[in-house]
Order: C-alpha cells, then sequence, then structure tokens
C-alpha cells in the first residue's frame, strides 16, 4: 500500500513548485534526532505531497498586468495621462505589481473578498489532493493527513468542507472513506477568513469519535502567544465540538508557543513553529497513529533543552515581545487596519531567521 | 543458520554503526530483528500503519533462477490479486465479494489456530455479515444499488488503530484491544503479538478493501473537479478579461443558484459552480478604431476603449469538451478616445461581444463621426495573432479596414 500522504500547504507568497523541499528535509532532520523515531523507521511510511495554489493568484495577477499594460500604452499614444480613464488604468495595474502587499496580504483580502479567486484556489486544491489519491492502485489508496499554514490553514479547511459537502452529478457526497486523518494546522486564521456563510464551527470540518459524523480523527491547532496573525481572531472550538465522555485529547490539541519561546522575530514562519518540539513532537506522534511512546520523555526533554538554549537572549527577546505586541490587532479593527499592520510586521521580520520565506521564491 | 547469520550481522551493524533505521514491512525476519532491539508491544504498535502490509512491488514477484516466486505475505499478495483496478462497477462487486471471502475464509481457519480465537470469530462474523451484503448483489443489479452497499462498508469501523486506546475496534458488537500487552520475554516466542499482528494485518486491509468499494465515488468526484478546475481557468482567460473591480463585483453576484447553502447551518454546501455569465463595468482596453467622416476616407486609429456597463454571457459545452464556453454573447455600453483630424475626442456606443472573446462597437462622437471599434483580440486575428499592441500600432496608419479586413499584415 501506498506510503501516509501527507500535504503540505503553504501560506501567502509567491509559493512555487517545490517550495516544501526545505520544509520536508526540516522535519526529516527533526525528526531524526529523535532515537525511537529514527531506529523504527517511521518517517519513512510518511509521503510528503507539496500542494501549491499561489499559481491562481498570479494567472489573474499576469492578466490584469497584460490588460492594464495594453491598455496604458492606447492611452500613451492618445495623450491621455489624467481623467477616469488614466485611473482606472492604474487601478488595474495596481494590483499586479511584484511588491509585497501586492503578492501578500493581497492574496489574503483577494481570497476572503473575491468569491471567484477562493473558490478556485480551493477546486485547484482538492483537484490536487483526490489526484494524488488517485495516483496509488485502487487497492492501496492511502491514508493522508494536512499540515497546512497561516492563509494555507483557511484554504484547507474551506476545501474539505466543500470537498465533503458536494454532490456528484448523480447528488451524492464524496465517500467519507476518503476523509483524512490528522489535520494540523499551524498558526491557524480559518476562522478570520471564513467565507462561506453560518456559524464556522459548524461547518463539516471537526474531528470526530470513531463512527460518528465528522471530517479526521483529530484536529491539531498551533500558534504562539504573540503571533498577530493568529492573535486577530484566535481559533477556539466549542464545546459542542466534544461529544459527552470523550477524552479531548484524543480529537483535539491546542499547543500554544509561550511568549519566551522566540529564536527570531519572524514567529509566524512555518520553519519556526515546526522547529518547536511542542509542535513537531504532537505531529509526529499522531502520525503514529497517536503513539505518544514513539517519543520517550527523556528525548523530548532534551530537545526541549536543545530548544532553549538556541532561542533569543534576554535582550533581544525582550525587544521582541515588545514589537511584536505593537502589530496585535482584534478581529474588530477594520480590515485596512489589519492590512497595514500585518504588512509592516511581514517587512520587518521577512529578511531576517533561519527560513523567513518558508520556501517562497523572492 | 541464514537466519541467525543475518541476525548476528544486524546486530554487530547496530552496535558498530548505530541501530539502523527499519523498512516498514511485516515479513518475518523483518519483525525478528525489530523485536530484538525493542519489545513485543512496541513492534506491534510499529507495523500497525497500513502501510506495513507492505509495498506492493515488494511484494511482487522475484525471479530466481527459471522459477518466478512470490515474496511478501501471501494473504496480502491474494487481496491484491482479487482486486485488481477496475473502471466497471459491477466488476469492482465481483472483486469485493471474492475478497471478503478469502478474508473470511482466513479468519475462521484462524479461530482453531491462532491464540484469541473469541477475537478471531467476531472479525469472522463481522466479515462474513459484509459479505452476505455484498453476494447479493446479482450482475444485473444497478450500479446505484452497488454504490449504495458500498457506502455501507465504512473505513473508520477498520482503519486507525492507535496506541492512545489500546487498538480499540468494535467486531460483532463487542470491543477488543489489537494493541494489547503480549508479552514481556522476547527470547520466547509470543503467540498472542503473533495472533494480533494476523488481526492487524486482517483488519488493515479490510480498511484498504472499503476504500477499493468506494472508489468509484473518488473517480467520479476527481472528475468533476478537473471539469471544475478547467471552467474556472476558462472563465479567466476566455470570459471578458475582468479587472479586480470587476472580479469582486461578479463574486458579489454569485448567488445561491451557483452557490447552494445548507438550510439548517446557513453554510454554503460544496464548491460554486463556475458562472455562467458577468458583469462587465468600467472596463479599460486598447482598441482600434477605424472612422469615417465626410472629409476623410477610412482609416484605423488606436483607441483606448472603457467599457463603462455591460453583461457578457455563455453556456458551458455538453461532454467531451465540458469546460468550452459555447453560445457566447454579451454587450455593453462604451466610450472610446482617439485621435482625430478635428481634434481628440471622445466617441459613445453599444459594443457587442461574440464567437471567440471578439468585441465590435459602433460609436458616434458629439461632431456626428461615426466609427467602428474593434477589440485587440478581432485585431490580433487579422495581424496573424502574435502580434503585440506597441508594434501594430505603430503601422495602424498604413492600411485601410479593406485591407486589414482580406487579412494582409502590414506589419512586417
Amino acid at each position: 500500500m501506498a506510503k501516509h500522504q501527507v500535504f503540505l500547504v503553504h501560506g501567502m507568497g509567491s509559493f512555487e513548485k517545490d517550495w516544501s523541499l526545505g520544509i520536508q528535509r526540516q522535519l526529516k532532520e527533526i525528526y531524526a534526532s529523535y532515537p525511537k523515531v529514527k531506529s523504527f523507521g517511521l518517517v519513512d511510511d510518511i509521503e510528503f505531497a507539496e500542494i501549491t495554489y499561489n499559481d491562481v493568484f498570479e494567472k489573474w495577477r499576469r492578466q490584469w498586468k497584460k490588460d492594464a499594460t495594453d491598455a496604458s500604452k492606447a492611452a500613451t499614444m492618445l495623450g491621455i495621462d489624467t481623467g477616469l480613464a488614466q485611473t482606472l488604468i492604474d487601478l488595474g495595474g495596481a494590483a499586479s505589481g511584484n511588491s509585497f502587499f501586492q503578492t501578500h496580504i493581497l492574496d489574503v483580502v483577494m481570497y476572503r473578498f473575491i468569491k471567484p479567486m477562493s473558490e478556485e484556489v480551493c477546486q485547484s486544491v482538492h483537484q490536487q489532493i483526490l489526484s494524488r489519491l488517485n495516483s496509488a492502485p485502487q487497492n492501496g489508496i492511502p491514508p493522508w493527513s494536512v499540515i497546512a499554514h497561516s492563509l494555507g490553514t483557511a484554504v484547507t479547511n474551506d476545501t474539505l468542507h466543500a470537498m465533503f459537502s458536494q454532490p456528484d452529478a448523480d447528488g451524492k457526497l464524496l465517500s467519507n472513506n476518503y476523509a483524512p486523518w490528522y489535520l494540523f494546522m499551524v498558526a491557524n486564521v480559518s476562522k478570520i477568513l471564513w467565507n462561506k456563510g453560518g456559524d464556522f464551527y459548524s461547518s463539516k470540518v471537526h474531528p470526530h469519535v470513531k463512527n460518528t459524523e465528522g471530517m479526521c480523527y483529530k484536529y491539531c491547532n498551533f500558534h504562539h502567544e504573540l503571533d498577530p496573525f493568529t492573535l486577530i481572531d484566535p481559533f477556539s472550538p466549542p464545546d459542542y465540538w466534544f461529544p459527552n465522555n470523550t477524552n479531548d485529547l484524543k480529537f483535539y490539541i491546542d499547543v500554544k508557543i509561550d511568549k519566551d519561546d522566540i529564536k527570531e522575530l519572524n514567529i509566524h514562519s512555518l520553519s519556526h513553529y515546526l522547529s518547536h518540539p511542542s509542535i513537531n513532537a504532537p505531529i509526529i506522534r499522531t502520525l503514529a497513529q497517536d503513539w505518544d511512546g514513539v517519543i520517550e520523555s527523556a528525548d523530548f526533554s532534551t530537545a526541549q533543552r536543545n530548544w532553549q538554549k538556541n532561542k533569543l537572549i534576554p535582550a533581544a527577546l525582550q525587544k521582541a515581545q515588545a514589537d511584536l505586541a505593537a502589530y496585535v490587532l482584534s478581529a474588530q479593527s477594520p480590515w485596512n487596519d489589519l492590512v497595514t499592520k500585518l504588512k509592516t510586521y511581514r517587512d520587518a521580520v521577512l529578511t531576517v531567521g533561519i527560513n523567513p520565506r518558508d520556501g517562497e521564491s523572492k | 543458520m541464514r537466519t541467525v547469520i543475518r541476525l548476528l550481522f544486524f546486530i554487530s551493524t547496530a552496535v558498530l554503526f548505530g541501530i539502523p533505521a527499519y523498512a516498514c514491512d511485516m515479513g518475518e525476519q523483518a519483525l525478528k530483528e525489530l523485536i530484538s532491539v525493542s519489545t513485543y508491544d512496541d513492534a506491534l504498535a510499529r507495523i500497525s500503519d497500513p502501510a506495513c502490509l507492505g509495498d506492493r512491488e515488494a511484494e511482487g514477484k522475484k525471479a530466481q533462477g527459471d522459477k518466478v516466486i512470490r515474496e511478501g505475505n501471501p494473504l496480502v499478495n491474494r487481496f491484491n490479486d482479487l482486486t485488481p483496478d477496475t473502471k466497471e462497477v459491477t466488476s469492482r462487486a465481483t472483486a469485493v465479494t471474492s475478497a471478503l471471502k478469502a478474508l473470511a475464509d482466513y479468519t475462521e481457519k484462524e479461530i482453531s489456530i491462532n491464540s484469541q480465537p473469541s477475537t478471531w470469530r467476531a472479525l469472522t462474523r463481522d466479515i462474513q455479515n459484509m459479505n452476505t451484503q455484498w453476494s447479493a448483489i446479482t450482475p444485473d443489479k444497478s450500479t446505484q444499488t452497488v454504490e449504495n452497499i458500498a457506502a455501507e462498508f465504512k473505513v473508520n469501523k477498520w482503519e486507525h488503530i492507535t496506541k492512545a486506546d489500546g487498538g480499540e475496534i468494535v467486531l460483532d458488537g463487542q470491543k477488543f484491544y489489537l494493541l494489547a500487552k503480549t508479552c514481556e520475554d522476547k527470547k520466547q516466542p509470543c503467540p498472542a503479538f503473533e495472533s494480533q499482528r494476523d488481526l492487524i494485518r486482517v483488519v488493515n486491509l479490510m480498511a484498504q478493501l472499503a476504500r477499493y468499494a468506494s472508489y468509484d465515488s473518488l473517480a467520479k468526484h476527481l472528475h468533476e473537479a478537473e471539469v471544475e478546475l478547467q471552467r474556472w481557468e476558462t472563465y479567466r482567460s476566455k470570459g471578458q478579461h475582468q479587472y479586480i473591480w470587476e472580479l469582486w463585483l461578479n463574486g458579489q453576484n454569485m448567488g445561491e443558484d451557483l452557490c447552494p447553502k445548507d438550510k439548517g447551518t446557513g453554510i454554503q454546501r460544496g464548491f460554486c459552480a463556475v458562472p455562467t455569465s458577468q458583469w462587465i463595468v468600467l472596463h479599460p482596453e486598447a482598441g482600434l478604431r477605424w472612422s469615417h467622416s465626410a472629409q476623410q476616407s477610412g482609416d484605423l486609429k488606436p483607441a483606448l476603449i472603457v467599457e463603462l456597463f455591460g453583461k457578457y454571457s455563455w453556456e458551458w459545452d455538453a461532454a467531451p469538451n465540458q469546460s468550452s464556453m459555447t453560445n457566447r454573447l454579451g454587450a455593453s455600453l462604451v466610450a472610446a478616445y482617439t485621435n482625430e483630424p478635428s481634434g481628440n475626442k471622445w466617441s459613445y456606443g453599444p459594443m457587442f461581444h461574440f464567437g471567440d472573446g471578439y468585441n465590435v462597437a459602433f460609436t458616434r462622437s458629439g461632431s456626428g463621426t461615426w466609427g467602428l471599434l474593434l477589440n485587440l483580440n478581432i485585431a490580433d486575428r487579422y495581424f496573424g495573432g502574435t502580434q503585440k499592441i506597441d508594434s501594430y500600432l505603430k503601422c495602424l496608419n498604413k492600411p485601410n479596414f479593406g485591407q486589414l479586413l482580406q487579412g494582409q499584415n502590414f506589419c512586417n
């Protein structure tokens, strides 16, 4: 049978084919550092599968750029440089440049507010997942899970909800036999970007007890106490996610990285999150089918100690915490404030750290 | 003897170079090696991963001299043989029935051989019950019937054997624990370990069979996803090009006809269908204007066209070209700016959209001059299709409209 497929879904930014190779390498190196995981060859049971959806934004941007350029050339020839026509041409081209705003923040805004775009993104992810599963022999279709980051958590959430509530031409839903096993949502922003109406938490995407309705066996929510993106509208599932007499931890875990645990200002980056033992250990334990003992307590403590040794020194830590606190906004803040603050944050952090771009092209 | 040598080699390697990583394999030799450096229980947890059934190719045929022998577990090999890839729903039903029978026969034999007869008995009953449902499917039964029975073959009963709950599984109405503690002493054979290992293999095969049984659902949904994705591509590239504000507006206009909602939760159900119409709003583009006035014979000039407001619609073609647009039609009101001998001026009029992105407008300026406007798609067609706006705008003053329509390329 094919190996457990772990789909990697990127966040906002200019991600292209092979963006995840660095992340895959990072995870394999981390897991090789846990003796039992290494000796049992557990990572060999997993196959990472990369998902890319940035091409949808990119194709629209290219089209806007070409159309605005053509119109601009005609306007130049005709001597038009003011008025409504020129304003429209400028506006048409404004969304198509290569600046950080146009390739990062605008993607998030477009995903949230421009339905044709979010629908095409989700349909693309839907197709990539099913296509990958379908590439296995019919009698060996593997289980699958998702590690999603930032904007990718919203894309994953929305895609999965649509995927398992979409009737086919005969009115039948995709069989639950193809539902994912585990969802690892890193820097989860799926709630604030939800645009499908109703109560966000009532969507199809929630964990389930065996033989009851639900999407996955376990939902893991990972966030950092100072990550400005996750603080806007924090993910916090209601009680009805957990039926009575069930062990919550079996179906859902919420890991909050402490505010003192900062290796670099870009605490939002996927690589920063994955480097932390409190994140990478639950992922591999869960992927090993909830086998906690696959990382012995002593090995976990060693990993934690090693991580703490490399975090920012106190003076730098205090400055980073103060800087990060300045970016915090709430869900009640107007969108233009959110966009401005988040742009400032990303501008500040993109040039520092071990892998701040998480594999995106520049 | 060979086994002992391999084991010695393994231990010496482990001592010299550290413990090597194990390929996931339920084969006898791999298991012995695994147990030698861990425990029965950890080994069991390790191999409960569905991938540990073994890779299909690794378990395939291996040439040995003139003979071809099978490697891997015989039950898994048998399962693979009985469940080939197929697109026929009835063939799949037959395959599922055969596989269920093979699994039930196997488990029934194990009741008397293995050390946990009650678990094997319960497992046998469950498989037999499932087989009874599938055996009722005869070749004349409809696809619908097969799909309905497949929908009852739920994978979550069989998959996800977790250490956290001791590998709990409900068989024939009773709870069993496939990862329950087995034996402490690694030097002795452990019948419980062997029994649980074999149970896990069967349970994992049942999970595989459940997915196999419902494969048509995956295939259908994948096909529809591919069509819809291609339609979005067509919507972007073959519809009237949209700027960001038009895309936003058209998104706002996607109502429940395209994005149905669940009445209970108010949440959108599934994906939105790709639209079959679009509004055109304040859309600037480059074009060409052929004007005619009493003072001058007709010629072509560059123009800036602003489509003020309009609508464009189409239908999606029938199979096999389901992502192609057909019956494409639209109209809009445009303002066009051109250089005229009498001065630069705006003209206004209707624009018609037809065919493969061709737009033609008739406009009238304040001075009463009528003009014919073409968008770049239609101009491209007559200039050979690859012409860029800047180069063909340079030669716009050369041809007259009649020459242009004759397909002459003036820019070479």
